[in-house]
């Protein structure tokens, strides 16, 4: 899913030099990327779009400080700590996020994946990918951002810890808590989820 | 039932983090637990469906504008550049208030002097007045002098043995070469009288705007100063209207020059106890602050008395200087002092402005 851009390197260089269309073709490459973190991590659409714009501008203010290495971990960092930034927001200025949650609203559910066959299935899947994200966003702040980082973004421990700024430790313990929590509430949300999810379970 | 270090093993196992003999023992545990087993596969396919999580669709595109990478640059709109702006304001604010209130004390201190000496040597108006018209000399003042004049007039001092506060302001204000004029008295007399009966309400035409000037300003300076009694209340009223009439001084030249400037620091600093902030800024407008002396900062000076008064009562005005007197001219203005205080909270007024703009500058910028 997460394709590399080929000329990741020489975007960066030329948006360096203040090359605003090289820097915009690195913002559609990841923007779905960067608000699904967003979103995940804050559980509201409207606040990800907000915290993913910041991300972005952030991101293009610092350039100067990329070093290299994995421009998607960089850029996660900064978006996670936008994230932050904005949860802190909302702690100060609480909005009613409930009915925003994934699943309550049928125009926020997540992109049907491609290889969809039927109509069915594309429902199912559907309702699957809802209840992972409810899931998600059941968890508590720090565990929800570590699990998103680890399990959908496919980011390692170490980047990880540099991103939150916790221990390999801390990061480990959230993760292995987070995981059981999502298999709990997973359990728990639906009956239609038993069968799928044991249909996946049985594949691996 | 399963410990949270299981939930970490099974963890680190799913991602395989574990070290070769950890894994081994983990395995053998595996086969030996079937509890174990079983969450080990629910939280592999938890995992397998995280992992597959499709990304959301971005609902909008978050592509920059032009305008962030200009503005990004900017050291103006920059939070180093705000935070600077509002400590350079407040530093302003401090040193400027400061300096303000050190002036005012140093000035203000003589005032409670200097209001019970007016006290014991005061005298009846009448007896000023009478000494005052018998001799009087015209001699055209210039302005500046004579708003320091008319503000020393505010002063509820009245100097004894007929040294009416005209005499101070005539020392002050003598010029070198002062020439004795036909006596005006009629018109002085009536004058004065006028303003004592009025009693500070207000003066005629022939009492002149500087008459006026200084009635608002006693009533001013009599709600600040609560020691002020009736008598001193007088006094100054009926000098105001010698000086808007005809000022004439008395042949009596006790005074000498530290007085007259005492009297008029004085006049300054009774005067100054009620003014705002706002009246403050107003005097430091004018363009006769930088010429006159400590008494800029009245509110008097806004009324600008002194065109009136020289039109009005320039052919009546007395001087009649001794010649230690004479030379005994207010010493350079010490406006500096004065108007440093409020130049700096102006300065830090606008310092406050730019951090406001440049804040809400970044913040647009945001949104």
């Amino acid at each position: 899913m997460v394709s590399e851009l080929q000329n990741e390197s020489a975007l960066i260089t030329a948006a360096l030099r203040g090359n605003m269309t090289a820097f915009n073709t690195l913002v559609l490459h990841y923007q779905d990327r960067v608000y699904s973190l967003a979103y995940r991590i804050l559980g509201e659409s409207e606040s990800a779009a907000d915290a993913a714009q910041d991300a972005f501008i952030a991101a293009y203010r610092r350039l100067d400080t990329y070093r290299g290495g994995s421009f998607r971990a960089w850029l996660f960092r900064i978006a996670t700590n936008t994230c932050y930034d904005e949860l802190r927001r909302l702690k100060r200025r609480p909005v009613t996020a409930i009915e925003d949650l994934p699943g309550a609203d049928a125009d926020d559910g997540p992109a049907l994946p491609a290889d969809i066959a039927t109509p069915e299935q594309a429902a199912q899947q559907a309702e699957l990918a809802r209840a992972i994200e409810q899931c998600i966003g059941s968890l508590q702040t720090d565990q929800r951002a570590v699990l998103v980082l680890s399990d959908v973004e496919g980011l390692s421990y170490q980047e990880i810890t540099d991103i939150t700024g916790a221990t390999l430790g801390t990061v480990k313990s959230r993760l292995s808590r987070a995981r059981a929590g999502v298999r709990n509430c997973l359990g728990n949300v639906q009956e239609l989820l038993p069968s799928m999810y044991r249909l996946k379970g049985d594949a691996n | 039932m399963l410990t949270d270090l299981d939930y970490e093993l099974l963890s680190a196992y799913i991602d395989d983090t574990l070290s070769e003999s950890e894994r081994t023992a983990f395995e053998h545990r595996l086969q030996a637990e079937p509890e174990l087993s079983r969450e080990l596969e629910e939280l592999r396919a938890t995992v397998t469906l995280l992992n597959n999580l499709p990304p959301l669709k971005a609902p909008r595109d978050f592509t920059l504008d032009v305008r962030y990478a200009r503005r990004s640059s900017f050291f103006f709109t920059s939070v180093t550049f705000s935070a600077l702006s509002t400590a350079a304001a407040i530093i302003l604010f401090a040193l400027g208030t400061y300096l303000f209130t050190g002036n005012k004390a140093s000035t203000s201190a003589p005032v409670s002097g200097q209001a019970a000496q007016s006290a014991f040597f005061a005298t009846s108006t009448e007896q000023i007045l009478d000494k005052a018209a018998a001799t009087t000399a015209t001699e055209p003042l210039l302005n500046e002098v004579i708003v320091t004049t008319n503000t020393a007039l505010n002063s509820p001092i009245v100097p004894p043995d007929g040294v009416t506060a005209n005499d101070a302001i005539i020392q002050v204000t003598s010029s070198p070469q002062p020439s004795s004029l036909p006596n005006q008295s009629p018109l002085f007399q009536a004058d004065a009288a006028q303003a004592t009966d009025v009693n500070g309400e207000g003066f005629d035409s022939t009492g002149s705007a500087a008459a006026l000037a200084p009635s608002d300003m006693q009533q001013r300076t009599n709600e600040a100063t609560q020691t002020v009694t009736n008598e001193q209340y007088a006094a100054p009223m009926t000098s105001s209207g010698a000086i808007g009439g005809a000022p004439a001084p008395s042949a009596a030249q006790e005074i000498d020059a530290t007085e007259a400037e005492a009297n008029a620091s004085m006049a300054f600093a009774a005067t100054q106890l009620p003014p705002t902030g706002l009246a403050l800024l107003t005097s430091t407008a004018l363009p006769t602050a930088s010429t006159v002396p400590s008494a800029t900062d009245t509110p008097t000076l806004t009324l600008t008395p002194s065109v009136t008064m020289t039109n009005t009562t320039q052919p009546t005005e007395t001087a009649t200087p001794s010649p230690t007197t004479a030379p005994l001219v207010f010493q350079p203005p010490v406006t500096a002092p004065d108007a440093l205080p409020l130049l700096l909270v102006l300065l830090g007024v606008i310092f406050l402005v730019i951090a406001v703009i440049t804040t809400l500058i970044r913040r647009r910028n945001r949104s």
